[in-house]
C-alpha cells in the first residue's frame, strides 16, 4: 500500500499545492509546487455547494428504515429502497467525478492523476487550511446523472470513489500551539472513555417512528458501553460544563446534536451547536474558554455540516477543539439524516473501543456501505491520524 | 544518514515540515546539533560514527557579512547569501537535504535556482536573482554561487511592514491575527523549467546586532524542551506500531477478514 501526503495551504492570495507519494516498496516521490488556479472565494463556494447534492427529500428514505445502515434487499420494500439509494449514490458519483475533473483543471492534474493510480488500501494524508473538500466522492472516471444525455463509455462505479479506495485522513492547520504526537501519546496513554452526550429534543420529530435516533443510542450505551468505559448525557447545561472544564476524562467525546449556520460559507456565517432549543454554542463563545482536555480526545460532531469548515471562516470549532488538546475530529460534510447518523456513529464507537483504528474503522464501514448501494459513509471525514486507536494494554 | 533526524520528528507527530510551502524542504539541523540530538536520543556510538563519516559536504545557504549573527542582520546593512555544496561551517548556516538536488549534482545536470529577498535589495540593480548552477565531479562548477544584497533601513522596513498590512486587509489575508512582514528569501529550485522546491529562509532585520543578543541568535532549539525522551520514545513505539497495525487491519479487510 501507498502513502500520499497532500497539502492544500493558502499563501497570500494563492492557493499552493503539493504532493508526496511513498510507495509500497518504499520509494518516494514528491511533486514540483503547484497553484490552484482558483482563489479562496472562488473555492469557498464551490465547496459550499457540495452539501446541496443529496437534498433532504432524497435521504428522507432513511427516517423510514428500522435498521439505517441496512442492505435494501434486507428491507420490506427492497425494490423501493434501492431505488432510493440509487438516485443517492448516482448524485454523490456525479459530483465527484465533477469535482475530480475540476481539480484537474485548476492545476493539479498530475497530482489527481498519481493519487489515482495508488492501489486500493493505501492511504491519502491531507494537510489543509482552506480545502475542506470530501475528498472521498472523488472519481477519475467520468459519471452523467442527466438522462437526457448520452452515458460516457465505462462510466464510473461507487468502487471507484477514492473513500472507497483509499483510507483519508485530514489535518487541518490552526493556530493550536499543541504537538500532534505528544497529544497522540496522551491518547494512547489512557484507557477509552467515550462521553455521550445527546441533543434530548432530537426524538420530538421521530415519535412513533421505526428508529428513534435518541432511544437507539440509549440501549447502545446500556447494552454496549456501560459506566466503565463511557457515560451518558442528555442535560444540556451538564454537557457545556464538561466542554469547558479541564477535568472531562473522555478520550472520545461524542456530540449528537443539531448544528446551524447563518450563512454557510459566507464569510459572516455564524456556526452554532444546539444541545436543546434554548442552549447553543458558538466557537466564538467556547473559545472564550481555557480549558484543555488531559486525554487529548477524538471530537465526534456528530451534526449537520460539521465537518466542513469554509475557506473563509476565521473560527470554526475545529480549531477551537484543537486549542482545548483535542487530537482530532470527525464530522460531516452534508445534512446527514438523523436516523443513519445515530447508526452510523453507534457503530464507529463500538469499532473504536473495540480497539480499531478509526481511519481503518471508518473505510470499512463506508466499502460496506456502498457496497449496499449507500453512499453517505463517504460524507464523514476523519481529521485525525488515520491510525489513532485506543489503548490496548 | 541526513535524513534521520526529519524521520525521528515525523516519528514524534511534527508532521508535514516538508510540505509547508513557508518552511524549509526539511529540518535543518547544524552539524553539531545533530550529533547532541543523537546522543539524547541514546544513539549508539557506532551510529554517531557512520553519521560523522557520512556528513561532509551538503548543500547549504549562509549569510555572511560584518552586521550578521545567526540568522538575523542588521537594517539598512550588506550581507551576502550564498549558496555551496560543501562542508558547512558558521552560525548563519541553513543546510538542505533534498534528494532531487543530490541527484541533480551526481548526474551533474543544470540546476535552476532563484532566489527573490523580502527586506533586501539587491546592490546590483542588474541582478535577476536567477542563477544556473553546473556540476563538474559532484561540485559547483564554478565555485559558490553570492548575492549581494543590502538589508532595508528602517525607513523602508516600515514602509514595507505598513503596505503588507494594507494587501493583507485587502485580500482578507489577515484574519484576526496582526499582519507580519516576514523578512527573508523566497528561494525555489527547478530542472530544466520545471520547479523542484520552493521555501522561505526567514531572516530577521534588526536596529543593532548586540553578542550574545538572545533575540538574535542563531535559529537553535532548545533540545531538551524538544526532546522529552520519554515522551518521544513512547509517540514513536506508537506510532511505529499504529502504522503496521493500520496496514494489518487493510489487509484484512481488502480480504474479507475479520479485522478487529
Amino acid at each position: 500500500m501507498s502513502d500520499a501526503q497532500l497539502s492544500i495551504t493558502t499563501e497570500g492570495s494563492e492557493i499552493k499545492v503539493q504532493c508526496k507519494i511513498e510507495q509500497a516498496n518504499g520509494s518516494k516521490k514528491a511533486y514540483p509546487q503547484t497553484s490552484l488556479s482558483v482563489d479562496r472565494t472562488a473555492l469557498a463556494h464551490r465547496i459550499g455547494k457540495i452539501k446541496d447534492v443529496l437534498s433532504e427529500d432524497m435521504t428522507n428514505i432513511w427516517a423510514s428504515l428500522p435498521d439505517p445502515l441496512a442492505n435494501p434487499k434486507d428491507t420490506n420494500k427492497p425494490d423501493y429502497v434501492a431505488k432510493s439509494f440509487k438516485k443517492c449514490m448516482d448524485s454523490t458519483l456525479s459530483e465527484g467525478s465533477t469535482l475530480f475533473r475540476e481539480l484537474s483543471d485548476n492545476g493539479l492534474e498530475e497530482i489527481m492523476c498519481e493519487l489515482d493510480k495508488m492501489e486500493n488500501g493505501s492511504t491519502i494524508s491531507i494537510d489543509t487550511d482552506v480545502a475542506f473538500l470530501p475528498f472521498e466522492i472523488l472519481t477519475s472516471k467520468q459519471f452523467l446523472n442527466n438522462p437526457n444525455l448520452p452515458k460516457p463509455k465505462n462510466p464510473s462505479e461507487p468502487q471507484d470513489m477514492w473513500g472507497y479506495r483509499f483510507i483519508i485522513d485530514y489535518y487541518v492547520k490552526t493556530n493550536s500551539p499543541h504537538d500532534v504526537g505528544a497529544l497522540k501519546a496522551a491518547h494512547l496513554s489512557n484507557k477509552p472513555f467515550v462521553g455521550v452526550n445527546l441533543n434530548p429534543t432530537i426524538d420530538d420529530a421521530f415519535k412513533n417512528k421505526v428508529f428513534e435516533p435518541l432511544k437507539f443510542h440509549k440501549i447502545f450505551y446500556q447494552n454496549e458501553i456501560t459506566n466503565a468505559h463511557g457515560e451518558v448525557d442528555l442535560d444540556p447545561a451538564s454537557i457545556l460544563e464538561k466542554l469547558v472544564s479541564d477535568e472531562y476524562q473522555a478520550t472520545l467525546i461524542y456530540l449528537y446534536c443539531h448544528g446551524s449556520n447563518s450563512n454557510p460559507f459566507e464569510i459572516n456565517n455564524d456556526e452554532r451547536l444546539e444541545f436543546d432549543e434554548n442552549t447553543t454554542l458558538s466557537p466564538g463563545e467556547f473559545r472564550k474558554f481555557d480549558n484543555e482536555y488531559p486525554h487529548a480526545p477524538i471530537v465526534f460532531l456528530n451534526s449537520c455540516l460539521s465537518g466542513q469548515p469554509s475557506p473563509l471562516s476565521f473560527t470554526s470549532f475545529q480549531a477551537v477543539f484543537c486549542r482545548k488538546k483535542a487530537l482530532g475530529f470527525i464530522g460531516t460534510a452534508i445534512n446527514m439524516p438523523a436516523t443513519f447518523a445515530a447508526a452510523f456513529g453507534c457503530h464507529l464507537i463500538r469499532d473504536y473501543l473495540k480497539g480499531a483504528q478509526l481511519g481503518a474503522a471508518i473505510w470499512k464501514l463506508r466499502r460496506e456501505l456502498i457496497e449496499n448501494g449507500n453512499p453517505l459513509g463517504l460524507f464523514y471525514a476523519l481529521q485525525c491520524p488515520a491510525d489513532v486507536c485506543v489503548a490496548t494494554s | 544518514m541526513g535524513n534521520l533526524l526529519p524521520e525521528l520528528f515525523e516519528l514524534k507527530g511534527l508532521v508535514n515540515h516538508s510540505l509547508k510551502s513557508s518552511q524549509p524542504p526539511f529540518l535543518s539541523f547544524k552539524p553539531e546539533e545533530e550529533i547532541t540530538v543523537l546522543r539524547k536520543l541514546k544513539a549508539t556510538d557506532e551510529l554517531i560514527t557512520i553519521l560523522e563519516q557520512d556528513r561532509n559536504d551538503r548543500f547549504f545557504f549562509a549569510l555572511e557579512g560584518k552586521h550578521v549573527k545567526g540568522y538575523a542582520v542588521q537594517k539598512g546593512s550588506e550581507v551576502d547569501l550564498v549558496f555551496n555544496y560543501a562542508n558547512p561551517k558558521g552560525d548563519s548556516v541553513i543546510i538542505i537535504d533534498i534528494e532531487e538536488l543530490d541527484e541533480a549534482r551526481k548526474t551533474n545536470a543544470i540546476l535552476g535556482l532563484m532566489v527573490s529577498p523580502r527586506g533586501f535589495t539587491f546592490i546590483d540593480e542588474k541582478e535577476s536573482g536567477y542563477r544556473q548552477i553546473h556540476f563538474k565531479d559532484g561540485k559547483f562548477a564554478k565555485g559558490a554561487v553570492r548575492f549581494h544584497l543590502k538589508a532595508f533601513d528602517s525607513k523602508s522596513y516600515k514602509k514595507a511592514f505598513s503596505e503588507t498590512a494594507k494587501e493583507n486587509k485587502e485580500t482578507n489575508y489577515e484574519r484576526h491575527e496582526s499582519p507580519i512582514y516576514s523578512t527573508g528569501f523566497h528561494i525555489a529550485f527547478d530542472l530544466k523549467g520545471v520547479q523542484l522546491y520552493r521555501f522561505f529562509f526567514p531572516v530577521k532585520l534588526v536596529s543593532k546586532i548586540i553578542k550574545n543578543d538572545s533575540l538574535v541568535q542563531p535559529l537553535s532549539f532548545d533540545l531538551d524542551k524538544l526532546f522529552d525522551l520519554d515522551k518521544l520514545n513512547k509517540s514513536s513505539q506508537y506510532v511505529t506500531k499504529a502504522r503496521k497495525d493500520l496496514n494489518k487491519a487493510v489487509t484484512k479487510i481488502l480480504a474479507g477478514k475479520e479485522a478487529w
